[in-house]
């Protein structure tokens, strides 16, 4: 390891010259509002010969006296040509970048680089597409923004996590997600609590603060995280301060949340279409006039009760966010501080979500050479949760598992908590009154993150720069949830609290040289090379503690109020991971780009013999349009083609999973006891992705049109599954990495503006991607079951695995399925059908489309999302259709049930305790999952400059959003909103928000 | 000073680095679990790896609920009634492929627990008399393990010794494929496995093993096996086998030499309902422990007798057992009278335990009964028909005092001594076995009580052994040209 990085060196440091210099020129760059911009940097075009500004924005460069233009770029903000004059001093103010513009500076993985000189692929997204939206955390705002990434909505639940998905699912067992970085720190993120139904991590972050996204994907931005980078990085970079006049700024939002549209299908009965329904089921069933008499008054006739139940428990949520910030400095020290609050109430009851947090960023330069930064935010988020899924407590599952004869209140108008075997009208099964549930069970999340860092740049020698950084990640997590002893879950206890406390440290430690140089004829070859080393160590400690058996009241639900414990525990998850890392990049006259990465990880995850892997990657991009031959073709502004190949690795495995361990709390006759239950694996390690990537990047018409085009193919090989042993072993398998999956797709984005005038604008963003996966090589080329779906070599990865639908018998109103794929022969027996691999729940074509119109100050700006060439599955429709369940409410869609001879429908006969199995999972409850959603419309004024200075203040905006107002569905049996996650099946989760929202946003 | 400062920046940087790029930095233990390799260090983690050993018994596919359903399930002493929870149909009906669920969890859930004895068997520890008792224990459980094995998959000792048995397992290797040892091959293991075991355990019930490491002791429990528990299960696995000279002499060394009694006809109905382990020698020779804490919850056999809404309640005793026991036969008492739709039902209430907070019912593997009832078969097999006839009336007249006893003798002795023991040993998983080694039909086996069902299963049917598991057969090539023949 010491010689690699002596030899390094050695390199970087012969690759330095000395430049002849003949004049010197001055200036300040600042940005549109005149402020300073330090670190920006300041180039001679054509060679490299440049500086980088000081903290005020000035900068002083000695130039070759033939040198005719600078060129000058600062992070986030579009490069600025200036010819040179005879003239010494220059003052250059940047404005924004428009996205992707082949000119702009990037954030990649530690450190930034200049669109041009990069054969990476990596999509941003600017602070302006992020700031005031009705979301939790940050993930949830790049839906429709980056090509070739996917991430559909699981949950209208505040604060719940997204899963992400960047160019396709690229692991069966271990995670898919991508990896998270803040400002250097790479964080944990996903779900990381115990008992709560759906968390995220990143809804510790104040999206306000953040001031781009970098999404890395292919192998050339990714395998720089070696280990970690298999699934797509995505960088984080808050805003920072900068020298001048402090600058104030206040952004508040209020509005509602309502429930956002449902399909007309997902309509359940009212009280009489139940009833009829019923009656009719039972005379199907063969009943006589008795019978249908009898389950008529056991499930509510006459009791005059009509329910319903989605009206019982939505509501119309309150959202508020503000934040305030302030931000400037001098030339030693700069800042940006903040304060936010944001408050969301679903629109479901006892569903809801609230952050404070704070955040200053700070820096000092102590001298030219040196300066240090103090990067810190904290937050505590507030977060109700119910239950999802079969749970009788989850209020979305009064609407399959209540009837509408049930009363959620008793004729006093108090909460109906009977369970009165002989009262209809009582929850005497399944679900419970999710009233009663909402007002005295507790699912309580308290999250408190604090993270941050301190670090220091040291500038060597001319060309060298060391960095080093110390962040950590703080995580504690506690849940309280209280299920009360009067009804629901906790009766049985008598009431039962259960509380898990966790708490995460992680800490890391990068250290980095930075060189750059310009050599070679007329200084034309431009190096930046890095060379870094990074410690991280995450430690997880989790308390858990239950008792049952409170006090007769509502009032407590602690478990110190309780009589008897449930149970306790603690224990530990810890993991660590130390690499060294490099990248070298080389350009020719800003033509030729050739780049490369290293790194060499070890983890604490990865088995003894596996415990160190290298990953690297290789790019080369051309940049056409500087070519003398192209010099002529004047309406393409920039032509860039690119190319790159590269490994990296999923580490998101589990943290002891190698090694055979012995576990205890098999206990017998009272004593502790222990057995060797973990068989491990001394070989299993990371799982490793190759990735090819090719990409285009062109402008056209002074950069009115951009276009970015990439093709990938990316194998993920060594997948984690179990490998089957004899069972003689005394164990059945073994994990081992032994699975493959290929992702192969292309990503276009498109950007433009067709209209500018004066007074007017019209911008327009649109990005489709396409991804085509396939499972190559599951343990022994055979099927695993992972219900709905089945894996099978040669088909996509999410393909289901189902009967196959043929309809209504018009004579019987049977249920029909085809018996094979042939479709030549149908039956009434639902296990006679063979199940057929159909679909996938991966979209074929996803992305989104941005339009903003500009005219004088106003602006109209809508977000689109689409999705297309997928299955979505309704999941809990078993209960919700058909006789077999008649105690239960139906959808409304029975009522176009089969009743005579010669009807033709898609529903079959309501046959009361039918056990024909017609509503099992087939295909017909599988929908087509197109759709198109209206994310975003904006509509909002900005108060011109006259108005501003009169009132002594620097601007102020006024808007109103509407977020998911509008979906377009594609199949007309939807039951379900067709967007249910990655894996495309609804779980009853928390109904979708459709918000309304005005805000103001004043900056002075 | 600049360059005091590039020194201090660069060593810390240096520092940071070294520190974490040690090997010893990746080392990070589970905070559940200790390296199997460092696990067993002294007598004290014995006695854990011999605990989770035990545990490993309590296995739902095992004695937890699987084994004693299907000795009597599968034979004549229970049936599955209407509307039961769809468990246990394959001992109904006889009807299972080589994809059977049960018996492949069988096979793993046994061979589990083999390894856990190997780990115990195999620990590098220097012999000292409380290591020694404690790999005795584990000799005990491989034993009773490949026992389970070999009567559940391959055909009677006593029809066929020559035939495919199973593997035998004796050391853990993760890579082992191995093949079927014949049926007298697993036996011979067996016997060497319980000599062993009995020669090494010195202690009887209600003394105590010395734990030197921690100085603590561990009670020989009922739930515990003692030296007589080994050899009793000696007797029963000559029983098994028909080898009468041997089965006597064990079975006669315990009843002898043990100081076990049966427990008397007063004390019968608290025997069975009391869950706690005993050490007062009075009939549990080993028993498998449930406890408050350690239990199977809904899964634990006592909820699958025990009646809805408390439990499944999926089995009823046949009318055919029920009318074996005369009226003064205290053994009836633990039978309870129950009413379905019209008719009377019979519930066994050996195990009721289900809902009490405090403990869970174990279960009996051998008790002293089941040993004086193997004596009294060997000496009627042994032509000494007096000793058989003493042995039969001292347990058929404890648990009928009324009982004047037995005096019959040839096969009618047997036959006598096989009743006795479907009557003593129900819902202990027992009969099933019975007439496997005696290679008889299930004449009485039914499939529903009301309406009567029956359903005789004959000699021939290949359904009465399991099959080799698919999934073992999938997985190794040695063993896949040994599939029982049928499946």
């Amino acid at each position: 390891m010491r010689k690699l990085i002596l030899l390094c060196f050695w390199l970087l440091l012969i690759g330095a010259s000395a430049i002849a210099q003949t004049r010197t020129v001055s200036g300040r760059v600042t940005d549109e509002k005149g402020n300073g911009l330090a670190n920006a940097s300041v180039v001679v075009k054509g060679t490299n010969i440049g500086t980088t500004t000081g903290p005020d924005g000035s900068f002083t460069l000695g130039v070759p006296s033939k040198a005719a233009s600078l060129v000058v770029s600062y992070v986030g903000l579009a490069d600025k040509e200036i010819a040179l004059a005879t003239s010494s001093e220059y003052n250059v103010s940047l404005t924004a970048a428009t996205k992707n513009n082949l000119d702009e500076v990037v954030v990649v993985g530690y450190g930034t680089q200049r669109r041009r000189e990069m054969s990476a692929s990596i999509s941003t997204v600017r602070s302006a597409d992020i700031e005031n939206r009705p979301y939790t955390s940050i993930d949830q705002e790049l839906q429709g923004k980056v090509a070739g990434l996917q991430a559909p909505v699981g949950t209208g639940q505040p604060g719940a996590f997204q899963e992400i998905r960047i160019r396709g699912i690229g692991s069966a067992t271990a995670g898919a997600d991508p990896l998270y970085v803040v400002d250097g720190i790479i964080v944990n993120s996903g779900d990381l609590t115990g008992l709560t139904t759906t968390a995220n991590a990143l809804a510790g972050l104040n999206p306000n603060d953040v001031e781009s996204v970098s999404v890395l994907k292919d192998a050339q931005a990714t395998s720089i995280y070696g280990s970690r980078g298999a699934n797509g990085v995505i960088i984080i970079t808050t805003k920072k301060g900068r020298p001048g006049k402090t600058k104030f700024r206040a952004d508040a939002e209020a509005g509602v949340n309502k429930m956002a549209d449902l399909p007309a299908n997902a309509r359940f009965l009212n009280a009489d279409e139940y009833l009829m329904l019923l009656k009719e089921g039972v005379v199907n069933a063969g009943g006589t006039q008795a019978d249908v008499d009898f389950f008529a008054q056991l499930f509510g006739e006459g009791t005059g009760v009509n329910t319903n139940w989605r009206d019982i428990i939505t509501r119309t949520g309150n959202q508020q966010q503000y934040n305030l910030s302030a931000s400037g400095g001098d030339p030693k020290n700069q800042f940006y501080v903040s304060g936010g609050y944001f408050n969301q109430q679903a629109t479901i009851i006892a569903s809801d979500f609230k952050r404070y947090s704070f955040r200053t960023n700070y820096k000092h330069i102590a001298s030219d050479k040196l300066n240090f930064t103090v990067n810190l935010t904290g937050s505590n988020a507030i977060q109700n949760t119910p239950n999802n899924g079969g749970a009788f407590s989850n209020p979305i599952g009064t609407l399959p598992f209540l009837r509408p004869t049930q009363n959620p209140y008793n004729a006093d108008g108090s909460i109906n908590i009977s369970t009165d075997p002989n009262d209809p009208t009582a929850f005497n099964s399944g679900n419970y009154n999710p009233l009663y549930i909402a007002k005295y069970d507790k699912y309580n999340t308290n999250t408190t993150l604090i993270q941050g860092s301190v670090g220091a740049e040291y500038t060597l020698l001319k060309n060298l720069k060391f960095s080093t950084r110390f962040g950590i990640d703080y995580n504690l997590i506690e849940e309280v949830n209280f299920w009360n002893q009067f009804h629901g879950d906790g009766v049985g206890y008598g009431g039962l609290n259960q509380t898990n406390n966790s708490r995460l440290f992680n800490w890391i430690s990068t250290n980095q040289f930075d060189y750059n140089a310009v050599f070679g004829p007329e200084n034309k070859v431009r190096l930046d090379a890095k060379l870094g080393y990074e410690a991280q160590k995450n430690k997880g400690y989790f308390v858990y503690s239950a008792g049952q058996g409170f006090p007769p009241t509502n009032q407590l639900y602690y478990s110190v109020n309780s009589a008897t414990p449930n149970g306790a525990s603690s224990s530990g998850a810890d993991y660590d991971f130390a690499g060294i890392y490099s990248a070298v990049n080389i350009s020719y006259d800003n033509r030729y780009v050739l780049s490369g990465s290293f790194r060499r990880d070890g983890s604490s995850r990865f088995s003894s013999n596996n415990l160190y892997g290298n990953f690297w990657s290789a790019g080369a991009a051309w940049n056409i349009d500087k070519e003398n031959f192209f010099k002529d073709v004047s309406f393409v502004s920039a032509l860039k083609l690119r190319g790159s190949y590269g490994t990296s690795g999923n580490a998101d495995i589990g943290n002891y999973l190698w090694r055979p361990t012995v576990h205890y709390g098999t206990n017998y006759a009272g004593q502790p006891g222990g057995t060797f239950d973990v068989v491990g694996n001394l070989n299993v390690t990371w799982e490793a992705t190759k990735q090819a990537d090719i990409g285009l990047d062109a402008g056209f018409f002074k950069d009115r049109l951009t276009v970015m085009f990439d093709v990938y193919k990316r194998t993920s090989d060594r997948l984690l599954f179990n490998n089957p042993l004899s069972f003689s072993t005394g164990f059945p398998s073994f994990i081992d990495n032994i699975g493959k999956l290929e992702n192969k797709g292309f990503e276009v984005t498109l950007t433009g503006t067709p209209v500018k005038t004066k007074d007017f604008t019209w911008n327009l963003n649109f990005n489709i991607s396409h991804n085509k996966n396939k499972v190559i090589t599951l343990p022994g080329g055979k099927d695993i079951s992972s219900s709905p779906f089945l894996l099978r070599e040669g088909y996509d990865f999410r393909t289901f695995y189902v009967r196959e639908w043929a309809g209504v018998d018009p004579n019987t109103g049977d249920p029909q399925w085809w018996i094979d794929s042939s479709h030549t022969n149908k039956t009434t027996n639902y296990n006679a059908a063979k199940r057929q691999l159909i679909g996938s729940a991966s979209p074929k074509y996803f992305g989104g489309l941005t339009s903003s119109f500009n005219y004088k100050g106003i602006e109209l700006q809508a977000d689109f999302v689409y999705n297309y060439g997928n299955l979505v599955r309704d999941r809990w429709i078993t209960y919700a259709i058909d006789g077999a369940f008649p105690d239960l409410n139906k959808y409304a869609i029975n009522l176009q049930r089969w009743q005579k001879p010669g009807d033709v429908t898609d529903v079959p006969k309501y046959e009361f305790g039918s056990t024909n199995n017609s509503n099992a999972f087939s295909t017909r409850f599988l929908y087509k999952g197109d759709f198109i959603k209206l994310r975003n419309l904006t509509v909002g004024y900005n108060l011109n400059n006259k108005l501003t200075s009169k009132l002594g203040i620097a601007g102020l905006r006024l808007y109103v959003r509407g977020t998911n107002i509008w979906t377009k569905t594609y199949d007309k049996n939807l039951t379900i909103d067709p967007e249910q996650g990655v894996n495309s099946f609804s779980n009853l989760n928390v109904f979708y928000t459709k918000s309304l929202t005005a805000g103001v946003n004043l900056t002075f | 000073m600049k360059t005091n400062l590039k020194i201090l920046i660069l060593s810390i940087a240096t520092l940071a680095g070294a520190s974490s790029c040690k090997k010893s930095f990746f080392d990070l233990q589970p905070y559940d679990a200790l390296p199997v390799n460092k696990a067993i260090t002294n007598d004290a983690d014995l006695s854990v790896a011999v605990n989770g050993m035990y545990a490993s018994l309590r296995n739902v596919d095992l004695y937890g609920r699987t084994l004693p359903v299907k000795g009597d399930l599968a034979a004549d002493n229970v049936y599955l009634r209407t509307g039961n929870s769809g468990r246990y149909l394959t001992f109904r009906d006889f009807n299972q492929t080589a994809a059977n669920t049960e018996a492949n969890n069988v096979w793993a859930a046994a061979y589990a627990a083999i390894k856990n004895a190997n780990q115990v068997i195999n620990a590098g520890l220097t012999s000292t008399p409380t290591v020694d008792e404690l790999k005795g224990e584990a000799y005990a459980v491989r034993a009773l393990m490949h026992f389970e094995l070999v009567r559940n998959f391959a055909h009677p000792y006593t029809v066929a010794q020559n035939d495919p048995g199973v593997p035998i397992v004796t050391a853990y290797d993760q890579n082992a494929l191995p093949a079927r040892n014949t049926v007298k091959e697993v036996y011979t293991q067996i016997i060497n496995d319980l000599n062993k075991a009995y020669s090494m355990i010195t202690l009887n019930q209600g003394q105590s093993v010395d734990i030197t490491a921690t100085k603590t002791s561990r009670e020989m429990t009922s739930e515990y096996i003692s030296k007589y528990a080994a050899k009793a299960l000696l007797a029963k696995v000559y029983l098994t086998m028909g080898d009468w000279q041997n089965a006597r002499d064990a079975a006669l060394d315990v009843v002898n030499n043990s100081g076990f009694s049966l427990v008397s006809a007063g004390n019968y109905v608290g025997y069975w309902a009391d869950p706690s382990a005993r050490n007062d020698k009075v009939e549990t020779l080993f028993e498998v422990s449930s406890d408050a804490a350690s239990n199977l919850s809904s899964d634990q056999l006592s909820a699958f007798y025990e009646q809805p809404p408390i439990g499944y309640g999926d089995l009823w005793v046949t009318n055919d057992l029920y009318s074996q026991y005369s009226a003064t036969d205290v053994r009836r008492s633990v039978i309870l009278t129950g009413n379905a739709s019209g008719q009377t039902v019979y519930i066994n209430n050996k195990y009721s335990n289900t809902s009490n907070p405090a403990d869970k019912d174990d279960i009996k593997i051998i008790r002293f009964a089941d040993v004086v009832l193997i004596l009294a078969e060997a000496y009627a097999h042994l032509n000494n028909e007096p000793s058989a006839l003493n042995y039969l009336n001292m347990l058929a007249k404890r648990r009928d005092p009324s009982f004047a006893g037995y005096s019959s003798s040839g096969a009618q002795l047997l036959v006598d001594i096989i009743n006795e023991r479907r009557k003593e040993l129900a819902f202990e998983g027992d009969r099933y076995w019975d007439l496997m080694r005696l290679n008889l039909p299930i004449t009485n086996h039914l499939k529903n009580q009301n309406p009567y069902t029956p359903f005789p299963i004959a000699v021939t049917d290949y359904h009465r052994i399991f099959p080799i598991p698919q999934a073992e057969i999938d997985v190794n090539p040695n063993i896949r040209g040994q599939q029982n023949p049928g499946y």
